[in-house]
């Protein structure tokens, strides 16, 4: 039924029944102003709190009880380390102990003081 | 917990969320309380134009004031019809009494031209019997007949007593209802059974 459009009443004007069909078809409002109502909301919103837009940024709440979480294992891996895991630094120096001793069989150790 | 405190509730908590930066609950306020407020002003008015100009002034309103809102003190939605019935007033005065002719009809895609525009004149009948109302019964008829408001929150709405909420809705009742009657015969609601 259109909105607005009343019953036929034979005995007289029901003014009731025109009620229930203007309430049950409310004059329909443009799409056109419900964007621009929310465009003057979007305007007018005050700015979230920054720890709720640093929130958002980085993913929300899941998001961050990952990166807490894994932020938590790393330090504590950095104060007391599983014993099987080899020291970082320890690697270091024996990765630069084998280049030394690469670099010294491309650069033929020995050939040139032969020639010299 | 009634519907209507539900609601109430429901709507505080949007422009709670709205005002700490939540647009996500400004487009769910929006649903909810501006086709409302426009199909208030629009019946009231009695212009499509219009009641959007009104609708949008009233919910712009209602944004500016949500960082300060009071829960314990307002309802939302009782808070808007108040500024649409506010600004509808202020629209209405001094205007000159609208004809059948200026009143906005929506479109409506009829068989034929003679049955649409039958259509439009009943579909209108009580529009424009509506329009006919002085102000002040038009809008405590709209708000009590046909949004379906209590006699207190109207009374809230246009800032008056329950008592004068009863006696407006009395007489706009008996004025529609005699408008229309003397209507019938030329809108052939006896014809048909549409």
């Amino acid at each position: 039924m259109h909105w607005g459009i009343m019953m036929t009443q034979p005995d007289g004007f029901d003014l009731e029944a025109a009620f229930d069909a203007a309430r049950a078809a409310p004059p329909p409002m443009s799409d056109a102003l419900a964007a621009r109502i929310v465009v003057d909301a979007v305007r007018l919103q005050p700015a979230a709190p920054l720890w709720q837009r640093l929130m958002k940024a980085i993913g929300g709440p899941a998001a961050l009880g990952g990166l807490v979480t894994a932020t938590a294992v790393g330090f504590w891996f950095g104060v007391a380390p599983p014993g099987d895991v080899l020291d970082p630094i320890t690697l270091l120096g024996a990765v630069e102990q084998v280049a030394d001793e690469d670099m010294t069989d491309l650069m033929g150790d020995g050939w040139y003081s032969d020639e010299g | 917990m009634s519907e209507h405190t539900t609601a109430r509730d429901a709507d505080a908590e949007l422009l709670a969320r709205y005002a700490a930066g939540d647009e996500a609950a400004a487009r769910l306020l929006s649903a909810r309380l501006s086709p409302r407020a426009y199909a208030h002003a629009y019946r009231v008015l009695g212009d499509t134009a219009e009641a959007e100009d009104v609708t949008q002034e009233a919910m712009l309103r209602l944004w500016k004031q949500a960082p300060n809102w009071d829960a314990g003190r307002a309802q939302a939605a009782t808070w808007v019809y108040r500024v649409v019935a506010n600004l509808c007033t202020d629209r209405l005065r001094g205007r000159r009494t609208e004809t059948l002719d200026e009143i906005d009809v929506p479109a409506d895609p009829g068989p034929s031209a003679e049955t649409r525009l039958q259509n439009i004149a009943r579909h209108d009948a009580l529009q424009s019997a509506l329009l006919r109302l002085p102000e002040r019964q038009r809008q405590a008829v709209v708000l009590r007949h046909i949004e379906g408001l209590a006699n207190p929150e109207i009374a809230e709405i246009l800032d008056v007593g329950t008592e004068a909420v009863e006696s407006l809705t009395a007489r706009g009742k008996r004025a529609l209802t005699a408008d229309m009657a003397a209507q019938r015969d030329a809108l052939g609601y006896n014809d048909d059974t549409t």
